[in-house]
This record gives C-alpha cells, sequence and structure tokens, in this order.
C-alpha cells in the first residue's frame, strides 16, 4: 500500500514538473483571411502600424495583401482588428500545426549528434594521419548537422512564438449612390458623377 | 428680352469675381486649367481637382456644414473610408473627407473639403480611381492648405 502511495506522489509529481510553463505555446497558428475594404492602402498601413504596436511585423505589404508575424497572444485581437478595419470579412480561416513533436525530434538529434561528437573527437587522440583525416571530414559533417538543425530549431521556435497572418484586401463592391434632394442648395452641387463626367465639360470644355 | 439680360450680366460678373476670389497652389504634378467659374487642375491620368467658392447662406460654421455634407452623402449612399480630417489653410480651419465609389469596374476616392468663412463656403473636390488617387493623395492635402481667398 506504502508503496502504491508513493508511486501515485511520484506520478503527481512528475506531471507537476512536465507540465508546460503557463503560456507556453506549441501551435504555429496560420489565419488567412479576406476582407472588404474601403481603402486597401490605408487598411494595409493601420495593419503595419497596429502588429508593430504589439509586438510583430510586416512581412510583405501592398495594395491587396499583408503579412503580418505577431505574437501568438494577439490571435484573438487580429480578428477585432480586421473587424474593425474592414467593412465586412470575407473569409477567415485559422489553421494551427503542433510544433512539439517536430521540436522534440529536433532537438533530440541535435543532442545525440552532440554526443557522437564529443565521442568522435575523443578519438582523435589515438588516431593515425589517415584515421585522423576520416575522423575530421566524419566531425565536419556533424557539426554540419548540428548547425542545420539548431537553425530548424530557431525557426520552430519562431514558429510558435509568432503566428502568420496573411490577409487579402479586396476593394469594396457597393451599389451606386441615390440622388436624394438636399435642404441646402449648394450640396445638391456636390455630386461624384457630376463631377467625374462633367467636370471638364460643364465648364465649356 | 432686355430684362432678362441685366440679370444675367450681373449674375455672370458676380461668378467671375468668386472665382477670382481664389488662390490655389496646385497639387504637384498637376497642370492648371484656365478660364471657368472655379479654379481647376488636372493630373497626367485624367484626376481632376476643383475648387470653388459658394455663399455661407444660411450663414452657418464650419461644423454645421461639415456634418451637413456628411449627413447628406451618407444619406445617398457614400460611404467614407476614414473619419473626417481636419486641416489649416492659414489661419482658418478646415475639413475633409473621403469617400469610395463605384464607377465602371473601379472603385474610385471622392475628396470633399471644406473651408467655411463668415460669407463663403470653400468647396475642393477630387476624384480619381483608387490608385491614382492614393498617388496624388499627399499632393492634394498640400494644395488644400494653399486655399486662400484672394485679396
Amino acid at each position: 500500500m506504502a508503496l502504491v502511495r508513493t508511486l501515485v506522489v511520484i506520478a503527481l509529481l512528475a506531471a507537476v514538473f512536465v507540465q508546460p510553463a503557463v503560456g507556453e505555446n506549441y501551435l504555429y497558428q496560420i489565419i488567412q483571411a479576406t476582407v472588404l475594404v474601403a481603402d486597401p492602402d490605408r487598411t494595409a498601413d493601420a495593419l503595419e502600424s497596429w502588429v508593430e504596436r504589439n509586438g510583430g511585423y510586416a512581412l510583405l505589404k501592398s495594395s491587396d495583401r499583408v503579412v503580418l508575424r505577431l505574437p501568438f497572444r494577439q490571435i484573438p485581437q487580429l480578428r477585432n482588428k480586421l473587424e474593425e478595419l474592414s467593412d465586412y470579412i470575407l473569409e477567415i480561416s485559422p489553421q494551427s500545426r503542433d510544433l512539439r513533436e517536430a521540436i522534440l525530434e529536433t532537438q533530440a538529434k541535435i543532442n545525440s549528434r552532440r554526443v557522437v561528437l564529443r565521442q568522435t573527437l575523443a578519438l582523435l587522440d589515438q588516431a593515425d594521419v589517415k584515421g585522423t583525416l576520416a575522423i575530421e571530414k566524419e566531425v565536419f559533417t556533424l557539426i554540419e548537422e548540428v548547425e542545420q538543425l539548431t537553425a530548424t530549431l530557431q525557426k520552430l521556435t519562431l514558429d510558435r512564438t509568432f503566428s502568420r497572418a496573411e490577409i487579402s484586401l479586396r476593394y469594396l463592391e457597393q451599389t451606386v449612390p441615390e440622388n436624394i434632394p438636399s435642404s441646402f442648395e449648394w450640396i445638391n452641387s456636390v455630386d461624384f458623377y457630376s463631377f467625374i463626367y462633367q467636370g471638364l465639360a460643364q465648364e465649356g470644355r | 428680352m432686355r430684362r432678362l439680360l441685366l440679370p444675367l450680366a450681373l449674375a455672370s460678373l458676380a461668378l467671375t469675381i468668386s472665382c477670382s476670389r481664389l488662390s490655389v497652389t496646385p497639387p504637384e504634378g498637376f497642370a492648371e486649367l484656365g478660364g471657368g467659374r472655379s479654379y481647376r487642375a488636372v493630373s497626367p491620368e485624367g484626376m481632376l481637382y476643383r475648387v470653388r467658392n459658394m455663399k455661407n447662406e444660411p450663414r452657418k460654421d464650419l461644423s454645421f456644414w461639415g456634418e451637413a455634407l456628411e449627413n447628406h452623402l451618407h444619406k445617398e449612399g457614400y460611404r467614407s473610408s476614414a473619419e473626417a480630417q481636419s486641416f489649416e489653410s492659414g489661419d482658418r480651419e478646415g475639413l475633409y473627407y473621403e469617400w469610395v465609389l463605384p464607377s465602371g469596374n473601379q472603385s474610385y476616392l471622392y475628396l470633399t473639403a471644406l473651408i467655411v468663412t463668415d460669407r463663403t463656403i470653400t468647396l475642393a473636390e477630387a476624384a480619381a480611381p483608387h490608385p491614382v488617387f492614393t498617388q496624388y493623395r499627399q499632393a492634394l492635402l498640400d494644395s488644400l492648405t494653399s486655399i486662400r481667398p484672394r485679396r
């Protein structure tokens, strides 16, 4: 009985220590959205300023597309921001990929290669010229692999820290305004269509 | 017939005076068009910029006329692309609005700007397809700040 209790206590303690720290994120979140906006350039600028204020950055910004990297905690706020800046959200599709397995696998590969590297280097002292050359070649290969894996790990760490948002900006399509008379005479002369079609003609040109 | 000629002559004289009371620096890259009742300038892409004076009747201030114009255009179905923005034109304050409107298969931006004095409402307008407008937006805003009554 005492043995069982000890095992349960150990299991509980292990569960506490193995759990990731609060707020730790292992998901790579990608949001793809298409929004209708009145002024795509202004919206792109507003999204860039917003993401920079919130610790992220813009990877790409053009008149029809914005790609942002933003801290994963800002994902819920991004949706609110899109609702605020756009007239209509045509489409929004969140996706996420669990990076835990890839991170653990990469870390394990790095560790194992480092162990092999240490063991290989230890052989150098006992090796003859031919053996030294073979060991050097092996060492270079291992160092290259460790560097590549370290880069992969950094990329995975970046992906779990910064989510990605790809936002397509489309011009707002709308119906043509009606002509409603105003009580103020001069306001009746303010008309976009007369302006663009007769702006020159009405002046006798 | 003669009875009609005098009022017509007076009206055209008043319009000419009204026009001559405006001094505007054209937006950079625009060509000024002479003649006509209002100040006009055009970009190489055909974007028109027009500034004209109207009587401030009934005599009200900038916020009143800004609100009246905004309400009316909203009622007609114009969609604003941003909140009204204020600007300084010499010692006078102005307000400008940008509207988004469809024409053909393009989205246009239409700028309306107001400067109001005791006697005059100065209205500036500019419109172009979105990419053209954004190219000249800053030049237009610079020109708005240059509008002065000619003394």
